[in-house]
């Protein structure tokens, strides 16, 4: 007999019954359907608890890091804490830097216990109603949040940010998410990292915490833009450059690029398809416009890479 | 022992939809209708299918088939064909016998009225 805590409750699950079905004798409702792990409907998340090895059969290596279980399939053979996977939420943090990293981007920092993996995305409310989302540029490792948030003068979350928000404020955060983050374990691999616009913080995090890890194989790493004046963090990325023989930072504009030999001129999706035909192998990542990042998830596909490696994060634009 | 189980389970149908699904998508009798479809969501149905018509743990019901295409204008018969021809490919790709792809593709018949909803 295992004891499991979901919420403020405390359910005995007998051996040989799924926690799913303890959970509903329990009167406590868990979406489900299928019951054979094939419709997903039941995942929940596991809190610092031990998961049985078959409640995670057929999840992908993204949910399996995030302690994401199959309720259908999990016989608890010890004690575990759980919760409905889309369970939001939100977390205290206190801002504790901001600096506008050109005249599109400001990048601000916050101090919070919540967890994340470097590239899943977070929401910032200013109130209880007001929030946005954004891609997390740090790694744990840095010991803060950092986000880089496209400057609007009529954003309600960020001209909140860089005018009223002062460096000690206090705010909160949703709870990390999105499958967008290193995941150890394939360090041979060549990752292809393309993003547009502030798609690019998601990839800077993924490609630092690949390089904190020791990843051996090729990154590359593409940032797109408009005009080369929109690009940010290209002193950091030509830096992380110089110093990682096998990181590769690509620079991608619209116009203009005679300015500068190292600059690439073009769509960002035909430059990607291009330079790298044979995917097979590889791990895509892929952040920012809708429209970019279903073509290139489509061409990624179709040129050899399998349908769990290319991993994608759309920034739909607020209205 | 089911085919499924014979391939290797589970893994082994994550490669199967691997090679099913881009046959689809590269397939110009079907593949419009599979243009701006989420990739994640219908890679997911697919791997639904395939388990089910491998003989893997399923439970398939006709309605979800019947909802999930009604909405397909146009969709007929030959449609239905080029999916079952494209499941062949992707079996004998992966190994599997004659005889055998023969019975997968009468368990993905079986479904054609679902999916024709008629």
């Amino acid at each position: 007999m295992a004891v499991v805590r979901y919420s403020d409750r405390a359910i005995d699950v007998p051996e040989g019954e799924t926690l799913l079905s303890a959970l509903e004798g329990a009167d406590i409702a868990v979406p489900n359907s299928c019951r054979a792990w094939l419709c997903h409907s039941c995942i929940m998340v596991a809190h610092d608890s031990p998961i049985p090895e078959k409640a995670q059969a057929g999840l992908s290596s993204q949910q399996i890091a995030q302690s994401y279980f199959l309720a259908c399939q999990c016989y608890p053979e010890s004690d575990m804490e759980v919760s409905l996977g889309d369970a939001e939420r939100r977390y205290d943090a206190v801002m504790t830097y901001k600096e506008p990293l050109n005249q599109g981007v400001l990048k601000v920092r916050f101090k919070t216990d919540m967890p994340w993996f470097a590239g899943q995305y977070t929401s910032v409310w200013k109130n209880l109603a007001d929030g946005r989302s954004f891609s997390i540029a740090s790694m744990p490792e840095d010991g803060h949040i950092e986000l880089h948030v496209r400057r609007r003068s009529n954003g309600v979350i960020s001209s909140w940010l860089e005018h009223e928000m002062q460096e000690g404020d206090s705010c909160q955060l949703s709870s990390a998410r999105g499958h967008c983050f290193y995941n150890p374990g394939a360090e041979e691999q060549t990752l292809v990292l393309a993003g547009t616009g502030t798609g690019l913080a998601p990839l800077y995090g993924v490609a630092r915490q690949a390089l904190a890890n020791d990843h051996r194989g090729d990154i590359h790493l593409y940032s797109a833009s408009g005009s080369p004046d929109q690009l940010y963090l290209v002193d950091e990325l030509v830096d992380l450059a110089g110093r990682h023989e096998n990181f590769h930072y690509h620079r991608v504009v619209k116009r203009e690029a005679e300015q500068d030999p190292q600059l690439h001129q073009g769509d960002l999706v035909d430059i990607v398809s291009r330079r790298h035909t044979d995917l097979k192998q590889h791990r895509i990542y892929l952040c920012g416009a809708p429209g970019m990042v279903k073509k290139l998830q489509k061409l990624s596909f179709l040129q050899g890479a399998a349908l769990t490696d290319i991993l994608v994060d759309a920034f739909e634009a607020p209205a | 022992m089911s085919l499924y189980e014979k391939l290797g389970g589970d893994a082994a149908v994550d490669a199967a939809v691997d090679i099913f699904y881009r046959k689809v998508l590269m397939d110009d009798r079907i593949n419009q209708y599979f243009d701006g479809v989420d990739m994640a969501g219908q890679s997911q149905k697919q791997k639904a299918f395939l388990t089910m018509v491998l003989g893997g743990p399923n439970s398939y019901t006709g309605k979800d088939m019947r909802e999930g295409h009604k909405h397909l204008t146009g969709l007929n018969d030959t449609h239905v064909d080029a999916v079952i021809e494209l499941l062949g490919e992707t079996l004998k790709e992966l190994g599997v016998g004659d005889e055998d792809i023969g019975e997968v593709a009468a368990l993905a018949n079986s479904v054609r009225d679902d999916v024709l909803n008629r």
